[in-house]
């Protein structure tokens, strides 16, 4: 009985994954942690260059699906594994890269976008005790959306003026695509980290 | 350090004005230009400014081919936010278009405001794109650290810059490896490519990884952030050239907004 108890006890993968023993917040931030955080967002910008190039074409970036599937999904590992710190260093190197390489027209917003998606990476971690479920994939894919939505309602609105009533369509499939891809993306990722040897506890 | 980083590659002789400057100065005269773009979306007024910041680089002797390319960028976002606007903007009529059984209507008002927007956003990338460009990454981290930000913290955006080469160069690596299997992501549909890009992230993200054990131990090893203070190499002085491009950027963010608010832009 008792190691069946330790088993399931072991079975529960706490955020942040790269030091369980720590709290989400402020997470990992030896000098491992920063830098394995560094590294995921480099990989974020490697992937960004195949996703980013299709939503400029398509829509001049305003309503990226790629990019958002790969932000959710790297940026949710990044807060998983390393917490809130290592999330935002894995949010905020993008857009500083895309800024100082002028990748993208609208990178300058990402530092918020990215930001919100840390958040819901957090809350995630806050509401379950196992991280490696489908559970708290779908949860931090359903809460970056929404924080995104929210987020870009007001940028449309104030800052490229458009008549979002008529977007409404744009905002419909590109959710579409951010509650379900990223989830499963995750979930994969996460296991296969965990698999590879990166979670301690 | 990426070619694109021109302050970096500057040698101390051949520096420009803007690169000679403070980091912090050019801080305060980015965050002034993004208040001056935002406050305004007159047109002219917008055309000014960018004739302006064309000027800044062609005296100041910035490379034009790397801090201009960003204006492409912005080309896709400029039709498609003026074709929005045409096409939803109800006001001053100048079309009447039939497709496909849908009358559609197109308005000059919309058209103006769709290439208004776009001004501001080519700006906003323009300067920002000038700012990495003159602003030595190393300076740039030593001002944050004087501004109060932890060096570990402060030091990845230099770390970011030293390893992204090495990170392209791993994924064309691993890109080029699933080829000779068979497996061309180049050849996939563009609709699902994003899907289809698990074969090169997992290899890419377990290398990294294992690649960031080994640089944390050698950091570490090298007394990375063992000390509460450290010393710099470079050094970072201002001088009087700092002192009016602040005084500059201040009177005209204030000369803009005033002038704005009072409806005459």
């Amino acid at each position: 009985m008792a190691s069946a108890g330790v088993a399931k006890e072991r079975l529960r993968f706490k955020i942040p994954l790269a030091k369980m023993s720590l709290n989400a917040w402020p997470g990992r931030t030896d000098t491992k942690g920063i830098v394995s955080a560094l590294m995921l967002s480099l990989v974020m910008i490697g992937i960004l260059q195949f996703g980013e190039r299709l939503d400029t074409i398509l829509t001049g970036g305003l309503f990226p699906v790629s990019g958002r599937v790969i932000s959710i999904t790297m940026i949710g590992l990044g807060t998983m594994l390393y917490g809130v710190v290592g999330g935002l260093i894995v949010s905020e190197i993008n857009p500083i890269i895309a800024t100082a390489t002028g990748t993208s027209p609208i990178a300058p917003f990402f530092f918020l976008t990215n930001a919100c998606q840390v958040l819901s990476a957090w809350i995630t971690g806050k509401m379950f005790d196992n991280a490696i479920t489908w559970k708290a994939p779908i949860t931090n894919g359903v809460l970056a959306t929404i924080f995104l939505v929210a987020l870009y309602i007001p940028l449309h609105i104030f800052y490229y003026h458009l008549p979002v009533e008529k977007m409404v369509s744009l905002y419909a499939v590109q959710s579409l695509f951010s509650l379900t891809v990223p989830a499963v993306l995750l979930r994969i990722l996460l296991k296969v980290v965990r698999d590879a040897g990166f979670v301690e506890e | 350090m990426p070619k694109f980083l021109f302050a970096s590659a500057l040698e101390e002789d051949k520096a420009t004005f803007f690169s000679r400057l403070h980091p912090t100065t050019m801080l305060i005269a980015l965050g002034c230009m993004v208040v001056i773009i935002f406050s305004t979306l007159n047109f002219l007024a917008l055309l000014g400014l960018l004739v302006f910041l064309f000027l800044v680089v062609l005296i100041d002797g910035m490379p034009r081919q790397t801090t201009f390319t960003v204006l492409l960028v912005v080309i896709p976002l400029c039709i498609f936010i003026t074709l929005i606007q045409a096409l939803t903007d109800p006001n001053q009529i100048i079309a009447h278009l039939n497709l496909f059984g849908m009358g559609i209507l197109v308005s000059l008002e919309g058209i103006l405001l769709g290439l208004a927007i776009t001004l501001r956003v080519a700006l906003m990338a323009l300067i920002m794109t000038i700012f990495f460009t003159v602003v030595h990454p190393v300076k740039l981290t030593r001002a944050l650290y004087e501004l109060g930000m932890p060096f570990k913290f402060a030091y990845t955006f230099v770390l970011a810059l030293r390893f992204l080469p090495l990170v392209l160069d791993e994924l064309a690596t691993i890109n080029n490896a699933q080829k000779s299997r068979g497996y061309d992501i180049d050849r996939v549909n563009p609709a699902i490519k994003v899907l289809k890009m698990f074969p090169l992230t997992i290899p890419l993200i377990l290398s990294s990884l294992k690649r960031a054990d080994t640089i944390a131990l050698a950091m570490d090893l090298k007394a990375f952030n063992a000390y509460p203070k450290r010393t710099f190499f470079i050094g970072l002085q201002k001088g009087s050239g700092d002192t009016v491009v602040r005084a500059v950027s201040v009177v005209a963010m204030v000369f803009f907004v005033v002038v704005t608010f009072r409806g005459i832009l």
